[in-house]
């Protein structure tokens, strides 16, 4: 009997460690949900994830869902993470993500946005289809305007 | 006489450019590039293995199931570059997968008045691709992607993308993104196609205005419908049947306004029909029954009429995240109305209110799911029938039916 105090301070510790720990996960494609827009996730080379500080995940359809949801957030994020058009399913950090919006690249919501994990493929890219190419600070601190380009306002 | 004369001359002038061997052009390329305007192109009963085949003059490229242009997956196989083509009757198959371009078996690329008819499409990534394409009927065709179990990276069969005025109507897809995707697609038909086991969405449109659809079946995708960021759409006589996945909906609505939801059978979905930022939608004669939910409406919709559906055998009826509701819902058949008709007008006495406390802390702690059908809910449930205070109040159906309409 003594034992049993015990156990659920060990149940406890390994509820809380599991509930802590903050960290990304994949996306299930085809299975999972995007948080803004409700679409499936299916295609690898959109699709967006956001972790807050306090380890809730968040899966996005498109890059665009992710900064609509983040620009009408009040969360902080300890990840956020997007696939590209070169290395498919793969979520890397959106702080060595380049940004190409070009018209002849459509993405899932409209918003003609594409990830590339380097400079050159995403110039390259540029070359070929057209464009401009964004880090991530900019993206983010010009996307209401660069939708509203985007909607012929 | 002149007129007959002048026909005649015409007719005769169309040629039939027989293809396979044995006939005087043994591939589909130099067909093609044999033909005049207005000819038709023959293929005979055989393998023809050729890619990027681009049409560029009106004309009919047809021949039979046995005639079958495969790409032995690489690019994309038929590109129609030209006004007023029709391709009918042949098979496509085999176009490999890239992650830059969007492949297809058939493209139509910025010309109108296509026809696309009694097709098969086998394993092409991409089925049927029209983009900035007005006038386009592709009708009775046959898409299939790649077994859907395995292979998670394909394009949808029927893909529009910037078209006006398409008709799109009784074909089959499935092992496909989407069954049908429209994208900015305005004035269009949508008729009695069958889309199942796609992996996203049976049909899906996107930005799309003015479009209707009728009579089509939704068994076992994703989702059965998406209709997002769209406007006067009309969604008639059809069934979602079968969409099951904890992010499955029979129909999806986000962000649409004016339309009609009428006359459709919605069974065995997770939820029937999942609401968001919905508006002015008249949703009536519907029958929805045994699903999960029958209608999830966010606190964002409005002015939406809810009148004459029969909800039956559904473990929610209505759910919603919000106290308030500014939409309609009258003279509706709930199978959980406790209610009684003592004027037997045929009407309930006492108004209806669909909305569980239940339904209601579900949307609020999904994990609370857990406790369905416990002895503790149910009295919860009782408890805010008789005294509401966390449901909404005006979310009711004052004039509920005790018989469910005969649909």
């Amino acid at each position: 009997m003594n034992n049993i105090p015990n156990y659920t301070v060990i149940c406890w510790l390994l509820f809380c460690s599991i509930g802590c720990t903050v960290s990304t996960e994949p996306i299930v494609y085809g299975q999972d949900g995007c948080h803004y827009c409700k679409m499936g996730i299916v295609d690898q080379r959109y699709g967006a994830e956001l972790v807050t500080d306090k380890g809730k995940i968040m899966k996005f359809d498109a890059i665009e869902c992710m900064i609509n949801h983040q620009q009408g957030s009040k969360d902080t994020f300890a990840f956020m993470v997007v696939n590209t058009l070169d290395r498919p399913a793969q979520l890397r950090s959106v702080d060595s993500t380049y940004f190409l919006i070009s018209k002849k690249l459509p993405s899932p919501m409209g918003m003609y946005l594409t990830g590339f994990s380097t400079h050159k493929l995403a110039t390259q890219a540029q070359e070929e289809y057209g464009g401009d190419i964004y880090a991530w600070d900019e993206l983010y601190e010009q996307f209401a305007t660069i939708k509203r380009y985007l909607n012929g306002e | 006489m002149l007129l007959i004369a002048s026909l005649l001359a015409h007719s005769s002038l169309a040629d039939i450019i027989k293809v396979g061997d044995g006939h005087p052009y043994s591939s589909v390329k130099e067909g093609l590039e044999a033909a005049a305007p207005f000819d038709t192109v023959l293929l005979a009963d055989q393998t023809f293995y050729e890619i990027n085949l681009r049409i560029e003059k009106p004309l009919t490229l047809t021949g039979t199931h046995q005639s079958i242009i495969d790409g032995e997956l690489q690019d994309e196989i038929l590109v129609i570059a030209a006004d007023s083509v029709v391709v009918s009757g042949i098979t496509i198959q085999n176009v490999g997968y890239s992650f830059i371009k969007d492949r297809a078996g058939i493209r139509v690329e910025e010309k109108d008045y296509a026809i696309i008819e009694n097709c098969r499409l086998f394993n092409t990534f991409f089925g049927i691709y029209l983009q900035k394409s007005n006038h386009t009927i592709v009708r009775g065709n046959l898409i299939e992607g790649s077994d859907g179990s395995t292979e998670t990276y394909t394009g949808n069969a029927i893909h529009l993308w910037y078209c006006e005025e398409a008709l799109i109507e009784d074909n089959i897809t499935r092992f496909h993104r989407d069954g049908i995707y429209l994208e900015f697609v305005n004035h269009s038909q949508v008729n009695r196609n069958v889309s199942f086991r796609n992996i996203r969405y049976g049909l899906h449109f996107m930005f799309s205005n003015h479009d209707d659809y009728t009579g089509n079946t939704f068994e076992d995708n994703g989702s059965g419908v998406a209709v997002m960021f769209s406007k006067w759409i009309n969604m008639r006589h059809n069934k979602f049947i079968n969409n099951w996945g904890s992010a499955s909906f029979g129909l999806l609505l986000k962000e649409i306004y004016d339309g009609e939801l009428s006359n459709n059978l919605f069974e065995d979905n997770t939820t029937a029909i999942h609401a968001e930022g919905a508006n002015r939608i008249l949703i009536t004669q519907n029958i929805i029954r045994n699903n999960g939910w029958a209608l999830k409406i966010m606190g964002n919709c409005f002015d939406n009429r809810i009148t004459k559906n029969n909800f039956m055998g559904n473990n929610f009826n209505v759910a919603t995240n919000s106290r308030q509701t500014m939409d309609t819902y009258e003279a509706n058949y709930w199978d959980d109305y406790s209610g009684y008709d003592l004027d037997e007008d045929g009407f309930g006495d006492v108004p209806h209110r669909p909305v569980k406390l239940f339904a209601y802390i579900v949307e609020r702690v999904p994990i609370s799911i857990v406790m369905l059908r416990s002895l503790f809910i149910e009295m919860i449930n009782v408890a805010e029938y008789i005294i509401p205070s966390l449901t909404p109040e005006n979310l009711a159906d004052s004039i509920p039916v005790l018989e469910p309409y005969q649909l």
